[in-house]
């Protein structure tokens, strides 16, 4: 089921914003939007309005290290593309105008600089990358397909370059890009004419090399305004180079040790140079680095060091001085939004962002007052100003009395089976809570505010500190017993649960530190590992823990680094530990004996080895976002190619061929329509749940369970016929063409369904039936076995009324609102619901909480919003407007789950066991049920017109924007 | 761990502890760290910012002790291999070739200029945080340590996995260009760093005929290829019948991975003696 399946992400941030140490800044050349990447690889964007405030909209996830440099991609108004590149090598295309990963690549070194440039091929331009970083030549790289197209290289002294600058001169008609080396050697090489497509792949050699003697050469910068300088800045000192032949005009050394990160000109005459601590000078240059002026180059060749600094002008200091833990990144850009800007714009390591709007007439001023900050918020400040605040996913049950903020969750893990979210938390207890039922506490307004302590959920305590690591090993392989739930805490010990009862079964004791990751072994292992579960410490320590035996079978320690890397050899009984610095351990499992000890290519060709054999045992210790991105690929969640964007109608057709081809495989279908995975974007975070919905997967179990609703006797090729019937009746409200043809689809798909649930009544006797039911229901169970506390629940329309309630444009349409609350049972959410979008590879976009603050986006679409603004009459509900992938996402699961709904007998959300009172709750499936359904058949067939029409409308007027 | 159970007594002690770690000891080891990498960069011995110092050219001896198929006598100046003398005897016919680099052609060592960038970045990161800065948070300590951490891993990697080559990569790397005589074409070299050691492969080829019923399966890339490899380069498809490899110990570069080995250990040992802390200030940034 790899296939194009539909999935859309909801995020519960939290009331802590994710850590976004800022690393790379880039301002969009429309000054509408900043894009900011952080040391642990996410990309936030940032809106800007017009008058400069700015607000987060959303959390690029996709990078699995440090993003190194941000930089536009596309020249083109239309399209608002940029760049990314990480520490490990991974370059990214987005646009950021809905957060879609358009391409991506990896290459074995890292980019620590790119810019974008335009070529001109006969009559097109084309986009192209200019990247340098830990490698001595220049690559051009082409801006659609990430592909390399040739190089940039030195013949005299090759080496990095560390800093870069196109040169667009109007006098000569030549573009150069000008770099300097990191030994201090300006290079030049001329790039106006595009290579005939044939040498392409041919290196293009250096124009000139020329030492310029610039040691820790931090950045280069081209004066746009006269043309005719260069600015180079240097960790200790500036230096203003004539562009035209590179003779130093003037030279400044930095005062009291401060270091120097960068520089800019500012205008002709003024340059903006910025310290490693944030703070930032503006300087008039002396009369000899002007070109207007008459003594221009009058100082060349004379003192190589001028001693007189040219004016200071004023001191730009950051305004609060909150504790970084890493030198904040300054960059200066202007840009043109109704007038020009330069803004200096700064992001530090707590994930703020500082705006100074740099005035053009700078009088000299008292050196101690400074300019001041025109703006500067942080994704926290934007998290703590939102009523209510952003929720998380047990914030409910996490309370404290004498205290704001809700325990925070610590390590999270989901049983899809059973539907529970088991939450650790900093105190050290666990949580298990029913995942959606909780969700919809979060998330929408219902009776279920009044109750306290709802959902019902049960308390596991027994850690002495924070739960770091919670593993459910029966759902990765079906050898353990289902019972056991384990756990890992700060306070160093891995205990076993029993979900079902509770109690806690055994505690383990035997690492130095805290624990930071719980494994499985590989089905292949020994029979004695193959009832291990595989722990992790901080102290670098690995053990096997046997649930079987209680006891540790093998402990290895003694490894110098951290552990990064768990990999298996079952065959030869091997554990192979990958640590942190490169070097590889190899244990044999049965003995604990250390088999040896390598590093170099022979470590990495044992890594290699042991992913030829079990491909599937790689587990990644070292980041969240490659856990996140394992997960996502190891559920097919991330699968989802490009679909988003893809017409209408296309998507429709191509939901039905991949239903259409999986059909064989549906007996397998193993899909839950609700996944919750837990992220940190750092270690040290609390968890983010996101919540996945396969709008597929939900269409199936609803049809499923609906189909099994009736006596199973019941179910015969006529019940079969008047299911179909009663679609096509359905289908008569359809106007629209593709709402047909999904229409078609879904009754496919009750086809398909009622088909197999028939061929998997034929293998199961009533018995069976009997049992599975009395395994499901706490009451029959709760006179066996203490109860697990939960009550029961229909998980699927639980799940259906938890998306419906979040999808459903809220305030398009009043009536329809209504007929929604009452009739349906649907529930308003609290504020904005934040989505996500997943595009190729595993790279996920998810909206940050009060995205839709900021009044009026400042997008390419203003028309566009403005006309949608009109229409929802600023209430702002809906998350039609957001993004055009987005949209057509949620129409699409919109349009097929109300029509899968309308084609069900009880198709309300009305009839739930929050109607019924929370002692007796009616078991769905059982005949009482059936006949306390609440609302007549014909009304509610009214009802269900009344939803679809208003569905038609909903979507009719974002068509327009199409 | 035990925060919540510690006496006050005992966390006052705790945050001495603390702040002594932060205030005494993270400098101690920054010192230590930046003296032993200084060290390691001078290793390098590479003229420093364009001023240009006398660098030293070694020679090395590469052979094998078992075979003299093929002998090489490689001069190494900074990262440039600036001569080469290399004798390879044909197992055909005994025939003795002998090939030397242009005059006028240095063939540069990627890895090593790489590493000493590598390294110099670390020092780099390291300069600016002397005595006279004071750390406030551990975390800053961490951060600091990671950054530093990275280039050094780095900086090992490139010397100790060379990189994976194909035989057309090889073959069209401008390498075979570099010799008088000419080398002949089927035969080809390679030079890289392997850990302390200064490697030349040389791989004699043998053409397959066009309609050749050999099962023609190109290589992938591998540092050291083996007889009986495959590839196409030039409409021609090659196999390789032999491979010499011989390699020489550079104890600098022995030195220079002992140093990067030992800093890196260092800055672990300081990382895990910030972590300790931070399970005590579980409720506040450490």
């Amino acid at each position: 089921m790899a296939g194009n399946s539909l999935v859309l992400p909801i995020v519960l941030w939290g009331r802590k914003a994710p850590t976004h140490c800022i690393s790379a800044i880039l301002l969009m050349d429309d000054v509408s939007m900043i894009v900011t990447g952080c040391h642990d690889g996410q990309i936030s964007l940032w809106d800007l309005s017009l008058n400069l405030e700015i607000n987060p909209r959303a959390l690029l996830f996709g990078h699995t290290a440090s993003i190194t440099c941000l930089s536009k991609a596309s020249a083109s108004s239309e399209k608002q593309y940029i760049v990314s590149a990480s520490e490990s090598g991974e370059m990214c295309l987005w646009d950021v105008n809905d957060g879609r990963c358009i391409e991506f690549t990896k290459l074995a070194c890292t980019h620590t600089g790119i810019q974008f440039y335009q070529f001109t091929v006969g009559t097109q331009r084309e986009g192209r990358l200019l990247c340098h970083g830990h490698y001595p030549e220049i690559l051009v790289v082409d801006a659609t397909s990430l592909e390399v197209l040739y190089s940039l290289v030195s013949k005299i002294s090759p080496d990095w370059i560390s800093s870069m600058s196109i040169i667009r001169s109007h006098r000569t008609q030549e573009d150069t890009v000008v770099a300097v080396s990191v030994t201090g050697i300006l290079k030049v090489w001329i790039v106006t004419s595009e290579v005939s497509r044939m040498q392409d792949t041919e290196p293009v050699f250096e124009e000139e090399s020329k030492p310029i003697y610039c040691q820790n050469c931090q950045s280069i910068s081209f004066c746009a305004f006269t043309q005719r300088s260069l600015l180079v800045v240097c960790s200790k000192y500036w230096r203003v180079f004539d562009a035209g032949d590179y003779s130093l005009l003037c030279s400044v050394p930095s005062e009291n040790g401060q270091t120097w990160t960068g520089g800019d000109f500012v205008s002709a005459d003024k340059v903006i140079i910025w310290t490693e601590d944030g703070q930032s000078f503006i300087y008039k240059l002396p009369a000899s680095c002007l070109p207007a002026s008459d003594t221009f180059r009058s100082d060349v060749g004379k003192a190589v060091e001028n001693l007189i600094p040219p004016l200071l002008f004023s001191v730009l200091d950051r305004a609060d001085k909150q504790l970084l833990i890493c030198p904040p990144i300054t960059r200066f850009f202007y840009g043109r939004r109704e007038c020009f800007h330069k803004l200096l714009i700064q992001g530090d390591s707590s994930g703020r962002l500082c705006i100074w709007n740099v005035p053009d007439t700078l009088e000299l001023q008292d050196n101690t007052e400074g300019l001041q900050m025109t703006t500067s918020t942080s994704l926290q400040e934007a998290f703590c100003k939102l009523t209510p605040r952003p929720a998380g996913i047990i914030d409910q049950l996490s309370l404290i009395p004498n205290s704001n903020e809700p325990l925070k969750v610590t390590a999270s893990v989901y049983i899809p089976a059973h539907g529970r979210l088991v939450c650790g938390r900093e105190d050290g207890s666990i949580v298990i809570v029913p995942a959606t039922q909780t969700a919809i506490v979060q998330l929408l307004q219902g009776e279920h505010m009044l109750r306290r302590g709802w959902p019902p959920h049960r308390n596991l305590r027994a850690h002495r500190n924070k739960v770091t690591c919670l593993l459910y090993p029966h759902q990765v392989s079906s050898r353990y017993d289902q019972r056991y739930l384990i756990s890992g805490g700060v306070d160093f010990s891995v205990i076993i649960w029993d979900i079902f009862s509770g109690e806690m079964k055994h505690i383990f004791c035997v690492h130095g530190g805290e624990i930071t990751q719980l494994l499985v072994p590989p089905e292949n292992c020994s029979a004695r590992v193959q009832h291990c579960i595989c722990s992790v410490a901080s102290d670098h320590s690995v053990g096997l823990l046997s649930l079987r035996e209680k006891k540790c079978i093998m402990l290895a320690s003694r490894h110098l680094f951290p552990i990064q890397v768990i990999k298996w050899r079952p065959s030869d009984d091997y554990l192979v530990v990958g640590c942190a610095d490169g070097s590889v351990y190899v244990w044999q499992m049965d003995t604990g004996a250390l088999d040896r000890c390598v590093m170099g290519i022979t470590a990495v060709e044992i890594l290699n080895a042991c992913d030829e054999a079990v491909p599937a045992a790689v587990d990644s210790l070292s980041h969240s976002a490659v856990n996140l991105k394992q997960a996502m690929t190891r559920r097919s969640l991330a699968a989802l190619k490009n679909v988003a964007h893809q017409k209408l109608q296309t998507l429709a057709t191509n939901l039905l061929a991949s239903e259409a081809s999986d059909k064989g495989n549906l007996p397998k279908y193993s899909h839950n329509s609700l996944m919750v995975q837990a992220i940190k974007t750092n270690l040290t975070d609390p968890d983010i749940h996101v919540l996945f919905f396969d709008v597929e997967a939900l269409i199936i179990q609803l049809l499923t369970e609906e189909a099994s609703r009736p006596n199973t006797a019941l179910i015969s090729p006529e019940n079969l016929q008047k299911a179909s019937g009663s679609s096509d009746k359905g289908g008569s409200f359809l106007a629209g063409k593709r709402a047909a043809v999904l229409f078609q689809q879904v009754k496919e798909t009750i086809k398909e369904n009622i088909k197999e649930h028939l061929l998997d009544d034929e293998d199961e006797d009533e018995e069976s039936m009997r049992q599975r039911r009395e395994d499901s229901d706490p009451e029959y169970r709760s006179s066996k076995s203490k109860p697990l506390t939960l009550l029961e629940y229909n998980l699927t329309m639980d799940t259906a009324k938890l998306f419906m309630s979040c999808l459903h444009a809220w305030g398009l349409n009043e009536d329809l609102d209504d007929v929604c609350l009452d009739r349906l049972g649907m529930l308003k959410p609290h504020c904005s619901v934040s989505f996500g979008l997943l595009s190729r590879g595993g790279h996920m976009s998810l909206m940050l909480p009060g995205y839709n603050q900021s009044i009026g986006k400042p997008s390419y679409g203003s028309v566009e919003v403005g006309r949608k603004m009109s229409i929802t009459e600023g209430l702002g509900r809906g998350t039609y407007g957001v993004s055009r992938a987005v949209t057509t996402q949620h129409l699409l699961s919109i349009i097929s789950l109300a029509n899968t709904l309308m084609s069900m007998t009880n198709a309300t959300f009305i009839g739930d066991h929050m109607k019924k009172g929370p002692i007796r709750p009616p078991r769905p499936g059982t005949p009482d049920l059936s006949k306390m359904k609440a609302p007549p058949p014909a009304s509610s067939n009214a009802a269900q017109g009344q939803i679809k029409q208003g569905k038609i409308k909903a979507c009719e007027i974002t068509d327009v924007t199409f | 761990m035990a925060a919540a159970m510690a006496s006050a007594a005992e966390r006052a002690v705790l945050e001495e502890e603390f702040k002594w770690l932060l205030q005494e000891e993270v400098h101690g080891v920054l010192r230590q760290l930046q003296d032993i990498l200084k060290e390691a960069s001078h290793r390098f011995a590479l003229p420093v910012g364009g001023t240009e110092g006398p660098v030293k050219q070694e020679n090395f001896m590469l052979g094998t002790s078992s075979a003299d198929q093929v002998k090489g006598v490689l001069m190494l100046q900074g990262d440039a291999l600036c001569q080469a003398d290399i004798n390879l005897k044909m197992p055909r016919n005994n025939q003795l070739l002998h090939f030397t680099f242009r005059e006028d052609k240095q063939w540069k060592l990627q890895q090593i200029q790489d590493a000493r960038n590598h390294v110099n970045q670390a020092i780099y990161l390291l300069t600016n945080r002397d005595v006279n800065y004071q750390f406030k948070t551990g975390s800053e300590v961490l951060k600091l340590m990671d950054a530093v951490m990275l280039q050094l891993t780095r900086a090992r990697n490139r010397l100790t996995t060379p990189a994976t080559l194909t035989l057309p990569e090889i073959a069209s790397s401008g390498l075979t260009k570099m010799f008088t005589p000419a080398l002949p074409s089927d035969i080809l070299v390679n030079f890289y760093i392997n850990l302390n050691k200064l490697c030349l492969t040389v791989y004699q080829l043998h053409a397959l005929q066009p309609n050749s019923t050999k099962n023609f399966r190109p290589t992938g890339g591998s540092i050291l290829h083996n007889p009986g490899a495959m590839f196409e380069c030039g409409n021609q498809r090659y196999e390789v019948s032999h491979v010499h490899k011989v390699e020489c110990v550079v104890p600098w570069l022995n030195d220079a991975l002992v140093f990067f080995t030992v800093s890196l250990q260092l800055c672990q040992q300081l990382k895990d003696k910030i972590s300790v802390f931070s399970s005590y200030w579980n409720y506040r940034p450490y």
